[in-house]
This record gives C-alpha cells, structure tokens and sequence, in this order.
C-alpha cells in the first residue's frame, strides 16, 4: 500500500522517506511503482494541455548543462549497503554491492529497537533535528531492513521485508562511526507481536549522516560483549533526508 | 510530431540532448497540465515541470509498462515529482492532497487494477 499511499498523497514523512529510498535501490518495488503509475495512465488524457511559461526549456537546459549525472531519484541518504560476512574482526568495515530488495511494502512489518541493551551503549546526546535514513541490506538475498529517524516524532523506524526476525536468537543494531574504535549498540530490534507495526522507543539521538548501521544476529538479550559477537548480517550507510 | 514522441524519448534517453528539445515542445504542455493540476500553482509547476524534463535525460530506458504508450511514463513521472513537490511542503500546507482526493485516486488504481494491491 506504501507505492498507493504515495501516489495518494497519504504517505506520512517515514512512507515517503521509504518509498524513495525503495524505488532508488529496489527494482522490484519500482516495477510495482511503474505498473501503478500506468494504471493511472488514462487519466492524463482527462487532464487540459497546459502550456509552460516561456523560456522554461532554456532553463532545462542550463541545468542539463551545469548539471552533472546523477541518481536517478533525488535523495540523497541511502547508499552503499555492506555485506554480512561472518564473525570476522571487523565486518562492518567491508564495503559491496547493494542486494536488490524485495517486497518490502507488501509485506511491510515494522519493528523498533528495543531500549539499547549492556555494553557498549551509548550515552544520550543531543538529538538531532534531521531526518536520517539507512537502508541495510546483504549481498545475497533479497531482503532489507530501513532504518529512519523521523525527527518530529522523535523516533527511530525499523522496517524489514523478505526476511523474518530469528526465533531464537535476536537481532541488534549497531551504530559504526569513524573515530570511535568499536561499534556502538542501539539496541534489540524485536518485533512489538502487533501485525505490521511495533511502537517501542529509543533515544534517538545516535545518528549522524556520516554513521553506519549494522545488524548483527545475537543470543536472546543482545551481545554479551562490548561489541557484535554474531554474524553481521545487513549494513548500510545513514544519509540525511 | 506525436508520432515521433517514441523515438524522441528514445533518443534523449540514449543521451541525445539535442532532442530534447522537440519532444519538449511535443509533450511539455500534457506534463505541465498534470502537474499544474496536481499542483494548481503556475510557478511551482513550472519547477516541477522543469524537473520533470531534467530528470528524464537521468534515465536510460522506459519501464515495461510503458512500452506501448512511453510518453505515457513522462506524464507519470510528472505526477509523481507534482507529489514530491506537494509532499515537501506538506508539514506546512497540510494533506497533500484536497479532501476527496486521494480516496477518488485511490479507488480509480483500485478499479483499474482489479483488486488491493501494494
């Protein structure tokens, strides 16, 4: 319903955040977006020819010509997932290519960090009055978590598509910055057992545009070290929206 | 010339910048039209129009679902920059959309589509 939602006009700011950062990097879901926007197709014939003022096409191309090549949707934020080796000294480090992404809106099952559990937690900072978005995703399957700190609400969104959450085991957020040597947790991503949406809270001022995100698979209650201890198994770079 | 709007819209999407300019003066009044309706402000949708024509030199090939009618997909990219525009200021301007709207939007993808979807 996310690709509906937006061409509606009813997408709330973490559904539009989501929806660019799916069409930019998910070639499943911009199929879905394309066949949507063609079903709308006839109506562009009810529509009156308008013509534009005068000169705009100048202006086209002053910006063809100034302009260099670019992605093709204008945000920014979402870049350079990072694969999921296992167990190495620093797997969070490896930079490759993004996995394409699927389903994410139709199955569309949010989850939210827990409180950010034992070693290795943060202290509270300022919080930031940027949005943020990264989308974590590994080299193989075609799956993603999105990550995205909606500033006005204060909160911090996580949402998974094409994977399931572990039963017996659990999956931690870690927040990697240059400088800081080790990687730092944000908490439990654990599902709220409400179909489709969890409401759980967390300090939200742990991102910066610079970060990197990594979710790793841990034993129930999270690492028992200062750092990951299981399999890295989705990265991504944070990005201002 | 609307017959040449296809191989128009190929050649800019192979680079050709130097035919941007025909298929401009071929679709822009339809692209402006559905943006100024989205929109119903002359100058904003003049920047989104402009956008829309500077986006597409971005892109490379015509989705699948446009293959028969690819000026099609031009007017779909104006509608979906018109919502970006709509959405960027809408913390300020409230729904997007006016009230009616989206419920007629959405039931008009539901009709055509056949069902929900995604």
């Amino acid at each position: 319903m996310l690709a509906i939602a937006f061409l509606t006009g009813e997408a709330g700011p973490v559904d539009i955040a989501e929806y660019e950062a799916l069409l930019a990097a998910d070639p499943e879901f911009r199929d879905l977006v394309h066949a949507l926007e063609a079903t709308l197709s006839p109506l562009n014939a009810e529509i009156a020819p308008r013509e534009p003022p005068a000169g705009l096409f100048d202006t086209i191309m002053d910006e063809i010509d100034t302009s260099s090549p670019a992605e093709p949707v204008p945000i920014a934020p979402v870049s350079e997932p990072t694969p999921a080796p296992a167990r190495s000294s620093e797997p969070w480090r490896t930079i490759a290519v993004i996995s394409s992404i699927a389903a994410a809106v139709s199955i569309g099952a949010h989850i939210w960090p827990t409180a950010a559990p034992g070693p290795g937690t943060l202290p509270v900072a300022a919080a930031p009055d940027r949005d943020y978005i990264a989308l974590l995703a590994d080299d193989s399957a075609p799956s993603v978590v999105v990550v995205v700190y909606d500033a006005d609400s204060g909160q911090l969104l996580a949402r998974y598509s094409n994977v399931s959450l572990p039963t017996d085991d659990v999956w931690q957020l870690w927040r990697i910055r240059d400088g800081v040597p080790a990687p730092t947790s944000l908490g439990l991503l654990e599902s709220s057992g409400r179909e489709g949406a969890a409401e759980l809270s967390i300090a939200p001022e742990l991102l910066d545009s610079e970060d990197t995100l990594a979710v790793s698979l841990e034993p129930q209650g999270g690492s028992p070290e200062a750092g990951p201890t299981g399999p890295i198994l989705f990265t991504g770079k944070v990005g201002e929206i | 010339m609307n017959d040449q709007v296809p191989i128009l819209l190929q050649r800019v999407l192979s680079g050709d910048h130097a035919a941007l300019q025909a298929l401009f003066e071929a679709t822009a009044p339809q692209v402006h039209g559905v943006v100024y309706s989205l929109l119903g402000d002359e100058s904003r949708a003049a920047e989104v129009t402009k956008a829309v024509f500077t986006a597409l030199t971005r892109e490379r090939a015509v989705p699948e679902p446009f293959a028969a009618q690819p000026v099609d997909w031009l007017y779909a990219l104006a509608r979906r920059h018109a919502m970006r525009d709509i959405y960027a200021r809408g913390a300020a301007a409230g729904p997007a959309l006016p009230e009616g709207r989206a419920a007629s939007l959405r039931a008009e993808i539901m009709r055509r589509r056949g069902g929900p979807s995604s």
